[in-house]
């Protein structure tokens, strides 16, 4: 048990980072846009973890012991980071469901979710446009004359 | 009245006259008004100058400060006897020029007369507090309001020939003030901890020989106006200019602002400090002669008047620039009276161009041909002012180049005496025989567009131009005399 | 009872500051009429307004004051630190705010739909919370939190014009994961500090840093922070979600993105701050080159898109954007003179983006795009609202004697006095670049015939079909040639 907890201890930082970059490639590289939010998910937990994981000191004992009396715990962590870390939580939260929200209109508009399809579209639609738009004008220079 | 006074007073009335322009305007019915009320006060603003030029020959020197917008960098104006004196000329020149554009006007039926004459007297304005500026924050915003000015006029016909032609000016001049002369403006605030122009200098003991050297090359070639190749093309974009303007704005306020910008900078700036930037000087000097030799055998080859009058500008100025970088008594005089010389000469080709403009309708050289014959006064004075441009004694440019000679004499540089003959040389080929042909060919052939636009208003100040440089033969001694104690 | 109250809301004002919009934004999005919920919004930054001049009245009277929330001092608790520097962010940031509202409420009314008017106000009063959080916070985590929130309130603003131009959800989107990953990134390096001194407030952080050996880590969290500031801050090239974004989202949202830029600096302040606090030459230099090289980059970067812009609302973000380079060199140069600069120039750029964006709202009612072509001789026929571009323009490119020039020559010079010649040289390619946008302009507005502007509107792209030819109509009777 106590070997697991001593590697855990050496692995955390390298396994956070990987979380990290796992996270963020899906956030910034990913094509689908659900995709995209489930990276930044990833990487407000990878940030979490790593609060967590640097308020966690092996070997530490709680600061607040009457004289005499034995540790009530082995280990001890530091309870700022956690506390804090309940509002990231919140926020990654927040940022998610809002996220999700833009997904879900972006999908009412252009009727895809691919991030990258949609700037073309949009060109597409004002190349249309303004095809229509010549249509009309010339509809309207030649409607009067007669 | 005392010299603050007076140096308020004089930077006002350009305002006032462009004020009055433009309120005038909203009457296009009476154009009378608004012409006598622009004449009025140029000839004011020239009063005003010359009492300013007066009361700093008595030794009263005014100090107006506007504003301290930084510490040790304020907005503010002094009457130095360079600057008053320069300061003095443009707004005579500009008087006369209010003249011409009222004749000028009303004869050629130039668009929107009001704003175009507004825009000369504020560019004419901006020239004088450029010249009045007590230190470089102050002359940059006067240079860049300046510029913008000339820019207005440029494009004033609305035409995409003359828009275009406004960018490329704009382009040019605004890229090296912005690019070149304000970085070296701000390395000089803050190397000496202020940017006054002082005599002695202000970066003497500030500055190591390649701090000097790098200074003294943006300075130079961030003053465009002082048409340093390669910021000379700028000057073509005069032709798309109203004659009447063009004759103030680009035969005097841009050239001359930008060589007494060099030569302010040599003197008050650098001071002493010339020693240290010795090989950018010579590099400049060298620059300079050689664009001016070069831009004289160009204007040989220009048929259009205006445009040639644009290279010779160039050339001219290039001599100016080169006294500046002497850095000698001798040199800084020659290259203030070569200011002065260039721009009553420039100025008289000016209006007499614009008069032939508008009486014939054409504007290349060989139609010139016998039209001394039937306007002799303006081509008298076109005579004259061609003769001083190419440095014929005993007319103003002949003085200029001969104090340009004996300072580069005194430094031992034999080789810039050979450039400076060779300018006048080539001077003497594009603008003399011209002349000659003008004054001695048969009468033109052709029919003339308005025989009768070549009133009083617009001959007079052409003919005054020409006399003044023969005049300003007499007033070489005292100039020097003068100017003396500030060339040091 | 009155005077108690004031000395209340005098004692707690740094708190007051924040906790006033976010209580005006519940109460702005519970409103149903539209009309309420902007006044509602109007009178809560009027409110702000108010405090943070009492803050720089009572911070010039007695100087620099900490505030620990709920009566828990810095370690433990969450300390708001108001000195000169929040003092001054504080009132540029209300004031601006307060000005884009008022200005904009106008536009939003006919840009947005009325149900969403309410929720327009509540998320213009929550970007207010997380500005004026991001000035006063004075512990890194309250920071962290409040740049997400100002991403998130920043996205859903920009979202909002989606009714109106479906390409602004996209916008938003990026905008979101901007602001995001910046937040993100400044939290990493928050942690990466808290792990190496074990405080996350920013004047322990520096008394600690010190004394602390882990100078690699404590050199990537501080560049991770500037970045991550630099996102909210608009600093090119991290402006990309943001600038991006006030081009194409409502036009009352643009509005209010000056007063975001200003707050951004302001984080970034503090960080330059806690680096030269930190007393560690080999840090101070790599923090000032570092932010030097991206704000120098940056501002060249941000210009020449400016110039290359279609849209006269894209052209002022990516002018702003440009504009907070030359304020991150001030910073960078790290002198008390080149602070000064910085916020002069925070001062100056605020006052064009804002004018700039007025004009922008002006011009394009409803939020319709405005191209260039738009202002082909609007001296003319809009003298005012021309004389209101003119001058934002003229500041943007550093006009002499506008505020802009002021500015910029003050960083030039500090910058230049700090050694830091490669980012003056920058920094003044950039003005070159900004003069030649902003020229062009003025050109447009003074010295173009306006019979080319119907032309022009008909091929300017979607929207406002029923406006165009309605402008056109009376472009016509008024007797111009189409």
């Amino acid at each position: 048990m106590s070997a697991l907890l001593a590697l855990v201890e050496r692995l955390h930082f390298p396994f956070i980072i990987v979380l990290i970059s796992v996270g963020l490639w899906l956030w910034l590289g990913a094509d689908g846009l659900l995709k995209r939010v489930a990276g930044l998910a990833l990487a407000h937990s990878a940030l979490v973890l790593f609060f967590l994981a640097s308020g966690f000191a092996a070997r530490a004992d709680a600061p607040l012991l009457a004289p005499g009396e034995a540790p009530f715990a082995r280990r001890y962590s530091d309870p700022a980071p956690q506390a804090l870390m309940l509002g990231v939580i919140v926020g990654a939260a927040g940022a998610a469901a809002l996220a999700l929200a833009l997904v879900v209109r972006i999908r009412e508009a252009y009727g895809l979710t691919a991030f990258d399809a949609l700037a073309p579209a949009d060109a597409d639609a004002e190349a249309e446009a303004q095809a229509q738009a010549q249509a009309q004008a010339q509809a309207d220079a030649e409607g009067p004359a007669p | 009245m005392s010299g603050t006074a007076l140096l308020a007073l004089c930077l006002l009335a350009p305002l006032a006259q462009g004020g009055a322009l433009l309120a005038a305007g909203l009457l296009p019915r009476a154009p009378a008004v608004r012409e006598g009320a622009s004449i009025l006060l140029a000839f004011c603003h020239a009063g005003l100058a010359l009492a300013l030029l007066q009361a700093t020959f008595a030794g009263d020197r005014g100090m107006l400060v506007l504003a301290e917008p930084l510490p040790g960098a304020r907005l503010a104006f002094a009457n130095d006897p360079l600057g008053a004196a320069i300061a003095a000329l443009i707004a005579l020149l500009s008087a006369l020029g209010a003249l011409y554009g009222a004749g000028h006007g009303r004869a050629s039926g130039v668009i929107a007369p009001a704003r175009a004459g507004a825009f000369a007297a504020g560019a004419a304005g901006m020239a004088c507090a450029a010249s009045l500026a007590a230190n470089l924050l102050t002359f940059f915003a006067a240079y860049v309001g300046l510029m913008l000015l000339a820019f207005s006029l440029i494009v004033q016909d609305g035409a995409p020939a003359s828009r275009a032609a406004g960018r490329r000016f704009l382009r040019i001049l605004l890229s090296a003030a912005i690019g070149l002369l304000l970085p070296a403006i701000i390395w000089t605030y803050a190397v000496a901890d202020g940017v006054d122009f002082r005599p002695g200098g202000v970066l003497e003991g500030k500055v190591a020989t390649v701090e000097a050297n790098v200074l003294l090359l943006l300075f130079v070639f961030g003053l465009g106006q002082a048409t340093p190749p390669p910021f000379h093309r700028w000057a073509i974009a005069g032709t798309r200019t109203p004659a009447a303007a063009a004759a103030i704005v680009h035969g005097v306020a841009l050239p001359s602002v930008g060589a007494l910008g060099v030569l302010k900078v040599s003197l008050y700036v650098f001071g002493p400090a010339m020693e240290y930037a010795r090989a950018a000087a010579v590099a400049i000097l060298a620059l300079a002669l050689a664009g001016a030799v070069a831009a004289s055998i160009a204007a040989l080859s220009k048929p259009d008047l205006r445009e040639r009058l644009a290279y010779s500008t160039l050339a001219q100025m290039g001599l100016a620039v080169a006294g500046a970088m002497i850095a000698s008594p001798a040199g800084a005089f020659a290259s203030a009276f070569q200011i002065v010389a260039h721009a009553v000469a420039k100025f008289t080709l000016h209006l007499v161009a614009g008069a032939v403009e508008v009486v014939t309708g054409r504007t290349a050289a060989p139609d010139y041909e016998g039209l001394g014959r039937r306007m002799p006064w303006a081509f008298s004075a076109f005579a004259l002012a061609a003769l001083s441009i190419a440095g014929a004694p005993p007319l103003a440019g002949a003085w200029a180049s001969l104090w340009l000679i004996a300072g580069a004499g005194e430094a031992g540089m034999g080789w810039a005496v050979v450039l400076i003959l060779a300018c006048g040389a080539a001077g003497f080929c594009y603008a003399c025989p011209l002349a000659a042909r003008a004054l001695f060919g048969p009468s033109p052939a052709y029919p003339f567009s308005r025989p009768d636009a070549a009133s009083v208003l617009v001959i007079f100040p052409a003919a005054a131009g020409g006399l003044a440089t023969l005049g300003l033969l007499f007033l070489v001694d005292p100039m020097a005399r003068f100017l003396a104690p500030s060339l040091r | 009872m009155n005077a108690a109250a004031a000395d209340l809301a005098r004692a707690h004002a740094p708190a007051l500051v924040v906790a006033l919009p976010i209580l005006a934004a519940a109460l702005a999005a519970l409103c149903s009429a539209p009309r309420l919920a902007w006044a509602i919004a109007i009178a809560g930054a009027g409110g702000v307004a108010l405090l943070a001049g009492q803050i720089a009245v009572s911070v010039w009277g007695q100087g620099a004051q900490s505030y620990a929330m709920g009566g828990w001092p810095a370690p433990l608790g969450v300390e708001l630190r108001v000195d000169a520097l929040a003092a001054f962010g504080l009132v540029v940031t209300s004031v601006a705010f307060l000005a884009g509202l008022i200005a904009g409420a106008g536009p939003a009314r006919s840009e947005l739909a009325p149900p969403r008017q309410s929720l327009a106000a509540a998320l213009a009063l929550s970007a207010l919370t997380a500005l004026l959080a991001m000035i006063v916070a004075g512990d890194a985590f309250v920071l962290f939190v409040a740049l997400q929130l100002n991403a998130c309130a920043g996205a859903a603003l920009t979202a909002l014009g989606g009714e109106r131009d479906r390409s602004a959800l996209p916008a938003a989107f990026r905008q979101l994961t901007a602001g995001l990953l910046g937040a993100l990134l400044f939290g990493l390096g928050a942690g990466l500090l808290y792990a190496a001194t074990g405080a996350l407030d920013l004047a322990l952080i520096g008394a600690v840093l010190n004394a602390s050996e882990n100078a690699r880590s404590t050199a990537a969290a501080l560049g991770l922070m500037i970045v991550g500031a630099g996102v909210a801050a608009m600093l090119a090239p991290l402006h990309v979600g943001a600038a991006g974004a006030l081009g194409r989202g409502p036009r009352f949202a643009a509005l209010l993105g000056a007063a975001q830029a200003a707050a951004g600096l302001m984080v970034l302040a503090r960080l330059i701050a806690l680096v030269v606090a930190a007393a560690s030459p080999p840090l101070l230099e790599g923090a000032r080159a570092g932010l030097a090289a991206l704000a120098a980059a940056g501002a060249v970067f941000a210009a020449v898109q400016a110039a290359g812009a279609k849209d006269l609302a894209r052209l002022a973000a990516y002018g702003l954007a440009a504009q907070a380079g030359a304020c991150a060199l001030g910073l960078a140069a790290a002198t008390p003179a080149g602070v000064q600069g910085a916020l002069f120039q925070v001062l100056a750029q605020t006052l064009a983006a804002f004018a700039l964006f007025a004009a922008a709202s002006r011009l394009g009612r409803g939020g319709a795009p405005i191209p260039m072509a738009r202002l082909d001789g609007l001296g003319r026929r809009r003298p005012l609202t021309a004389a209101t571009l003119a001058l934002g323009v003229l500041t943007l490119a550093g006009a002499p004697l506008t505020a802009g020039f002021i500015a910029k020559w003050m960083v030039l010079q500090a910058a230049v006095q700090g050694g830091l010649w490669w980012g003056a040289a920058g920094m003044m390619a950039s003005a070159l670049v900004m003069v030649a946008a902003c020229g062009r302009v003025l050109e447009r507005l003074y010295f173009q015939p306006p019979s080319a502007a119907p032309r022009a509107e008909r091929s300017g792209g979607r929207g406002g079909g029923r406006l165009r030819r309605a402008r056109r109509a009376r472009f016509r009777s008024a007797g111009g040639r189409d």
